[in-house]
């Protein structure tokens, strides 16, 4: 937090423009390079809601919500978005209850406090309407008729106006504080509010639709728990269920004064853990679904004498009742090795409508169906005709348009990614036998020799057909196109090798669904997938976390490379694993559904060293500090290294960090707590805790300053940055509370505390870039109410005290920290800096911008030494006079006008090339490019003109012949005279 | 709440954001929006569009639900530049992604100033003496015999005649000079 005087500043401005303009601020893309290398993919989340549209162009369009506060139209031919509304991300964006019917597009947001009308076909907002807000959370919307649109809050109920969204009336609920309202249903001219009291009754309200209170009248049910699910079929039946004694209540809403009870066992079901219902809305009868296992439902049909079973069906995953002129039908789904067998059954006579039944090719990793949304039509020749969408355990969204196959999928679960790598692709065959060469040194001269010939002629061989491939390139291009415009599969016939400069990558996305993609990073694709319904991240502090480890790289050929997924057991909260070849998806050494272990993991770390076959094994630390290392075949490894294996543990909880190192017990390897750190729990709470990315590549130990001498670099690599945030109350007279935030930099080997720094009157959320000798941090400054981004940049000084290698244990003294901060001036979401292959290119730093951009900006800029007042030094030293705004253009904003929404992490990878660095964001949205901090200066840019430059060196030799020949006559011609 | 009409193709992806998407007002068709139920507090209304750059605004609320606009300056928080309200927000320009790429042209070249430099003395050089030949035959002859002269004087090996045998096809730009200047 700097302050500055208002004529120094103008003079700077003025010397900064002068600066800015010799200073590669940015690279911008060229208009005509947009999608050449970079993709963009939308997602919306798990979809909780699913209706056809029934306004715009019918069964055109499929309206969805989902889980990510998103509100959004799928085209019903391919899956692309039609439009998507982003809602807030907190809770006032929450969607409670989406409504449509018709033209109405209505949901209901933020714990009742918000109703709006959309636009089916637009997505535009209609109006919108602040109500309340129900304390309790819970908040229900039904319609009521063509004018009435009803909305039920913890304490009231609102009668709006469906087209203009006035409020027509609303009505107090009776002890809305002892009661807690849950329902809210509509039947005949009436609408029933229930209430549950837990442990005593269920209070119903009767409203009439003139927004006058009819009766309210409770009924016993000293049976309600909080594990009962209470569900309003139509026809005004509200049924219960207690997963107590495995019952079922119902009551008629009407008329019903008693819970008539039926227990599972007497319809005949098997009672089981995870009983559910689903409730059926388009037909009139009271009919539900009980939902007892994965691939286990039940029709139940709801009468006054209680429930009566109207279809079991057996390992029916999915089923939904529709009906078409005035003819109701069962939609079942059933899943069988590979495929999908959809049954329909006429609701009133029970038997099976043959013509309507189809086998649909299916794939093991999206799990069971969950959902089934079917759109009934009749064609032209007046048959039955369907069209259905599957919602599965995995989040994909698959539609049905012809029978029998998967038009398309969308695979919901990209937008809940959580870690994320890049890995080489292998090299071609060729080049691995070429490689093979170097790794055996039993052969002789003679043999090695032969084995170089055969390499190379097969080089040749390849080389020239490659070129004839080219040269007939556009024929059997074309014959390819059209075979996949019919087939309608994409290309990924093409093999995964590497590419001339290591710019193509597979990466490797581990989400929170629990599922695994292997994605190409060409155009982002889907390589392979695997789907783990039992794998969980670890979650404390709202953050999850699944971890992702690179055991093995490709560059150990012939040894595969290696991914290790760690994450919890859903169930247990045991450790998961699952290993894999990143490159073909294949498991190993885990088996394909993923391994659990039978402890609980604490902390995991890699090892420092390889073992005999180039494999990284993983440290798993359970709670009683003991150490397992996976696969079980590094453990010698460990045996030769453990002196220098170090962990440390930051507890959110207790507000404690401690750092262990490994100690042998019999056999078996310990964890040993060696130092402590307590930073308060009761002031303040760790939010985060950033280490550096393990093997950095760090080019140049220090910094050439103005007067020739080198300031050198403190490169400690077991530096961590520990932020917590906590509140405290200001003393001075206008008193309140304020948010501070502090930053320690703490060494995670010894425990030494090696600097810390406090913000007073700022607030989080906070994201830190750590690297090299540097941490850029960000937070909002309550005082100026701006978001203000720090930097620190930490030097040994003019010495160096170890050229070598950094050890924790003899390290130099206290570093000295440069600071400075400026300002944002937009909102960010997250930021993240470059990584090359070297670290010679210079970095920069990649800001998710609440706006929608990725904005990419110099290091440069952010740099601590940046001068109040430019001197002849600084200006030697190349540095930036200080401004304290930081500079925004939209050059710099490298995902042009894709704009990205909630973008949750940036990850950043090498590429071959020095000069350039992959970019992944992820978020709800996936977007990958490249980017080259430092322009590219190791290949020729890929418009340089080389028509143009042979022409001039062509000319130039013409010229110098010409004239020599010239030249030489008149020479010979003067000699004559 | 914020009230705000203006005219735009572009509804559909556009959004407004106050405080970075911490409250998010949904446009209607006619370009309004309204923003419900924001606690008392200083607010930086923003509008997120991918094409076009939109001016943003700071909204204070005070507690007794008085608002008022202005110009959004981090540098001072205190400058009261207001704004009219309800908020009218217009897109400044549009978002310029891209660099042009660099053409080719011959103005270009030749108004480069490197060029400038060397052509004009060339044309000194080539064009005075043909000026000067033809105005007056004495002249010429007095400059033939001066030329001869000089010639005559210059016994130094050609260095292009000599750079040309070694290198047949080296094809440095001293040499041409050379050869042109006789």
């Amino acid at each position: 937090m700097k302050k500055f005087g208002r004529s120094m500043m103008t003079g700077n401005i003025l010397l900064l423009l002068g600066v800015l303009q010799t200073l590669p601020i940015s690279q911008a893309l060229y208009e005509d390079q947009i999608g050449k290398f970079d993709w963009h993919q939308q997602y919306v989340g798990k979809i909780t809601d699913m209706f056809w549209d029934q306004s715009f162009n019918a069964g055109k369009r499929v309206l969805v919500s989902s889980e990510r506060h998103v509100l959004a139209s799928v085209h019903s031919h391919n899956g692309s978005l039609a439009w998507r509304k982003v809602l807030e991300d907190g809770p006032r964006g929450r969607i409670d209850k989406t409504l449509h019917s018709g033209n109405l597009l209505v949901t209901l947001t933020g714990g009742g406090r918000f109703v709006r009308k959309w636009n089916a076909g637009s997505g535009l907002a209609d109006w919108e309407v602040s109500l309340p807000g129900s304390k309790s959370g819970r908040a229900d919307l039904v319609q009521c008729g063509r004018d009435l649109l009803a909305v039920m809050i913890q304490d009231a109920v609102y009668g709006l106006d469906p087209r203009s969204g006035r409020q027509k009336w609303s009505v107090a609920l009776p002890q809305s504080n002892q009661v807690v309202y849950t329902h809210l249903f509509t039947s005949g001219t009436n609408l029933f509010v229930i209430g549950q009291s837990l442990g005593q009754q269920v209070t119903r309200v009767t409203v009439d639709m003139e927004g006058v209170v009819r009766s309210t009248e409770s009924v016993k049910a000293p049976w309600l728990s909080e594990s009962t699910q209470c569900e309003v079929t139509n026809g005004g039946v509200l049924i219960c269920y207690r997963s107590e004694d495995q019952s079922l209540q119902t009551l008629t809403l009407t008329d019903g004064q008693v819970f008539k009870s039926t227990s599972l066992q007497i319809l005949g079901l098997e009672p089981s853990e995870e009983v559910s219902m689903e409730t059926v809305r388009k037909v009139e009868e009271p009919l539900i679904f009980l939902r007892t296992a994965k691939n286990h439902m039940a029709l139940l049909e709801l009468t006054n004498d209680g429930v009566k079973l109207k279809k079991d069906l057996p390992s029916i995953c999915a089923a939904q009742v529709v009906s078409l002129d005035d003819k109701s039908m069962l939609f079942t789904l059933e899943r069988i090795p590979g495929e999908l067998k959809m049954k329909v059954y006429d609701l009133e006579t029970g038997s099976e409508m043959a013509d309507l039944y189809q086998t649909i090719t299916y794939l093991p990793q999206h799990g069971y169906p969950q959902r089934i949304e079917v759109l009934m039509f009749k064609k032209r020749d007046l048959r039955l005709g369907c069209r259905f969408a599957i919602l599965s355990e995995d989040y994909s969204m698959q539609m049905v348009l012809k029978a029998g196959k998967i038009a398309w999928r969308r695979e919901e679960a990209l937008a809940y990614v959580l870690s994320v790598e890049m890995i080489d692709l292998p090299v071609s065959e060729n080049q691995a036998k070429y490689e093979d060469e170097f790794g055996s040194h039993k052969d002789d001269i003679a043999t090695m020799f032969m084995k170089r010939f055969k390499t190379q002629i097969s080089q040749l061989k390849t080389y020239i057909q490659q070129q004839l491939q080219k040269l007939q390139g556009h024929r059997h291009h074309h014959h390819d196109t059209e075979a996949m415009a019919e087939s309608g599969s994409d290309d990924d016939d093409e093999d995964l090798t590497r590419d001339e400069f290591n710019l193509n990558k597979l990466i490797v996305l581990v989400t929170g669904a629990g599922k695994v993609f292997g994605v190409r990073s060409t155009n982002g694709h889907i390589e392979w997938e695997h789907f783990f319904p039992e794998l969980a991240p670890f979650d404390g502090n709202n953050q999850q976390k699944l971890l992702l480890f690179v055991q093995r790289t490709t560059a150990h050929f012939p040894n595969p490379p290696q991914c290790t997924v760690v994450g919890k057991h859903k169930g247990t909260g045991n450790g998961f694993l699952f290993s894999f070849n990143p490159i073909s998806g294949e498991p190993v050494d885990t088996p394909p559904t993923g391994q659990v272990l039978n402890y609980r993991i604490t902390q995991t770390s890699m090892l420092g060293e390889l073992d005999d076959h180039f494999l990284r094994g993983i440290l798993l630390m359970d709670p009683d500090n003991q150490i397992h290392v996976f696969p079980g075949k590094c453990l010698s490894v460990l045996k030769k290294t453990f002196g220098s294996q170090y962990m440390f543990v930051a507890d959110r909880e207790t507000g404690f960090i401690k750092g262990y190192r490994t100690v042998p017990n019999q056999g078996k390897f310990l964890m040993e707590n060696v130092w402590t750190v307590n930073l308060q729990k009761k002031q303040q709470t760790i939010t985060q805790v950033v280490g550096k990315r393990p093997l950095e590549q760090v080019h140049s130990q220090g910094r050439v300053l103005g007067d020739r001498s080198v300031l050198y670099r403190y490169l400690n690599p077991n530096l961590v940055v520990v932020v917590t945030e906590g509140e405290f109350i200001e003393q001075s007279q206008r008193g309140g509370v304020f948010n501070t935030i502090n930053l320690y930099l703490l060494d995670s080997v010894t425990g030494h505390m090696v600097f810390h720094c406090s913000h007073k009157r700022a607030k989080g959320p906070i994201t830190v870039v750590h690297s090299e000798n540097w941490v850029v941090y960000n937070y909002f400054n309550q005082k100026s109410r701006r978001l203000e981004m720090a930097v620190l940049e930490l030097y040994e000084g003019k010495e160096q005290s170890n050229s070598t290698a950094f050890s924790s244990f003899s390290s130099p003294r206290q570093p000295l920290v440069l600071r400075q901060s400026y300002i944002m001036p937009l909102f960010i979401s997250t930021m993240a800096t470059t990584v090359t292959e070297k670290g010679i290119t210079s970095k920069q730093i990649i800001f998710a911008l609440k706006l929608g951009g990725l904005l990419a900006l110099p290091k440069a800029l952010l740099d601590p030494r940046r001068p109040l007042v430019p001197t002849q030094e600084t200006m030697e030293e190349g540095t930036i006079p200080y401004i304290p705004e930081l500079p925004v253009n939209a050059e710099a904003i490298i995902n042009y006008n894709q704009s990205l929404y909630n973008v949750q992490g940036i990850h950043t990878s090498p590429a071959g090339l020095e000069s350039t660095s992959l970019v992944l964001s992820y978020g709800l949205d996936l977007y990958f490019t490249r980017v080259q901090p430092s322009k590219m200066f190791d290949v020729l840019k890929e418009d340089f003109d080389y028509f143009f430059i042979s022409a001039v060196l062509l000319g130039m030799f013409v010229v110098t012949i010409a004239t020599q020949k010239l030249s030489a006559r008149r020479a010979l011609s003067r000699a004559w005279k | 709440t914020l009230t705000d009409a203006r005219n735009s193709d572009w509804l559909g992806v556009t959004r407004v954001l106050v405080d970075g998407g911490d409250y998010i007002g949904y446009l209607r068709s006619d370009g309004s929006f309204v923003v419900n139920e924001l606690p008392s507090g200083s607010y930086v209304v923003e509008i997120s569009n991918p094409n076009y750059i939109f001016e943003s605004a700071r909204v204070d609320i005070s507690r007794k639900g008085m608002v008022r606009a202005r110009r959004v300056n981090y540098l001072q928080f205190s400058d009261k530049t207001s704004m009219s309200y309800p908020l009218d927000l217009k897109d400044r320009q549009k978002a310029k992604y891209f660099q042009t790429r660099e053409q080719w042209r011959i103005t270009d070249f030749l108004m480069n100033p490197m060029v400038l430099t060397m052509v004009l003395p060339l044309l000194l050089i080539m064009v005075l003496p043909k000026l000067m030949n033809a105005a007056d035959p004495e002249a010429q002859k007095e400059m033939q015999s001066q030329m001869k002269a000089f010639n005559d004087k210059s016994t130094v090996p050609d260095i292009s005649e000599m750079l040309a045998s070694w290198f047949p096809s080296t094809d440095t730009k001293k040499p041409k000079h050379k050869a042109k200047k006789k």
